[in-house]
């Protein structure tokens, strides 16, 4: 198992995207850094969930953190080479009685877009949910796997 | 009784560094508070509810099921172990907390104590 130290780009990416979300509500439809992540069809995500890719001998892998949904609450999808992820978490203080002292979790539709590898078996990509963690495995087209060629030494 | 009693409170953990928090929802009802925990990927034995002189720790610890020899290109999510500290007020009962975890979320529902319920009192 490869140790991967913290990146701080990644706290980068997620003020980009919170500015991304902030001038997107504005209604100016001004992008940062002219990433559309967050836009599904002009609606805008109200939060992003973390994400892991990481591939392995014959499979990518997308694990994300979903907590506290179901499978029925989320879609996804593969579209012209771009695995698109995204759903709803009910807005419960909306729902549930009663007085919120403390609001840290996330609610609201969320929504992830990335583009796949060439080579890959797009009609055998599987989803799993578990404990709230899905994870989306596409395996690898015979051309993406690493090859072994044993040469001969004349 | 909204009174200044009548509390959940979070208190910050500083003691211990390298621990990560998660999210906290807190609701109060007219007879409970719950406390809703955003715990994805553990399960019932990696994670433990304990009450000690009227504080709730939440521990345990996120282990991603990373495959041997994986790649990673991208890496967003955080491993490791969590930890988290509530205060509970005078007016919970501490003898009838409640947990339960399902879909990556911990729920743990604090009953207060009878006094504490809102009461109307006719007057003659």
């Amino acid at each position: 198992m490869s140790i991967i130290k913290a990146n701080p780009v990644f706290d980068l990416l997620s003020m980009e995207r919170d500015f991304n979300r902030l001038f997107h509500e504005i209604g100016k439809n001004i992008r940062l850094f002219g990433v559309p992540e967050r836009v599904i069809e002009n609606e805008t995500a109200d939060w992003v969930p973390a994400l892991d890719f990481f591939e392995d001998k014959d499979t990518y892998k997308v694990q994300l953190d979903l907590p506290g949904l179901k499978k029925e609450d989320v879609k996804i999808s593969f579209v012209n080479g771009q695995l698109k992820i995204s759903g709803e978490r009910v807005n419960e203080h909306d729902k549930k009685e009663g007085k919120y002292h403390t609001i840290e979790r996330s609610h609201g539709k969320f929504f992830r877009a990335f583009n796949l590898p060439k080579h890959i078996n797009d009609d055998e990509i599987q989803a799993e949910f578990k404990d709230g963690q899905l994870t989306v495995t596409i395996p690898k087209a015979e051309e993406a796997k690493p090859k072994e060629l044993e040469i001969k030494v004349k | 009784m909204n009174g200044s009693n009548c509390y959940v409170v979070d208190r910050p953990v500083r003691e211990r560094d390298n621990f990560r928090l998660p999210a906290v929802d807190i609701i109060e009802t007219e007879n409970n508070f719950s406390l809703i925990v955003n715990v994805p990927g553990v399960t019932k034995e990696k994670i433990k509810v304990n009450l000690k002189d009227r504080q709730l720790v939440i521990e345990g610890s996120i282990q991603n099921n990373t495959a041997e020899g994986a790649n990673y290109i991208m890496r967003e999510r955080r491993q490791g172990n969590f930890y988290r500290k509530f205060n509970l007020g005078d007016s919970i009962d501490t003898n009838t907390i409640e947990a339960s975890l399902e879909n990556g979320i911990l729920t743990v529902v604090l009953s207060k104590k009878e006094i504490a319920q809102q009461k109307n009192i006719e007057i003659k």
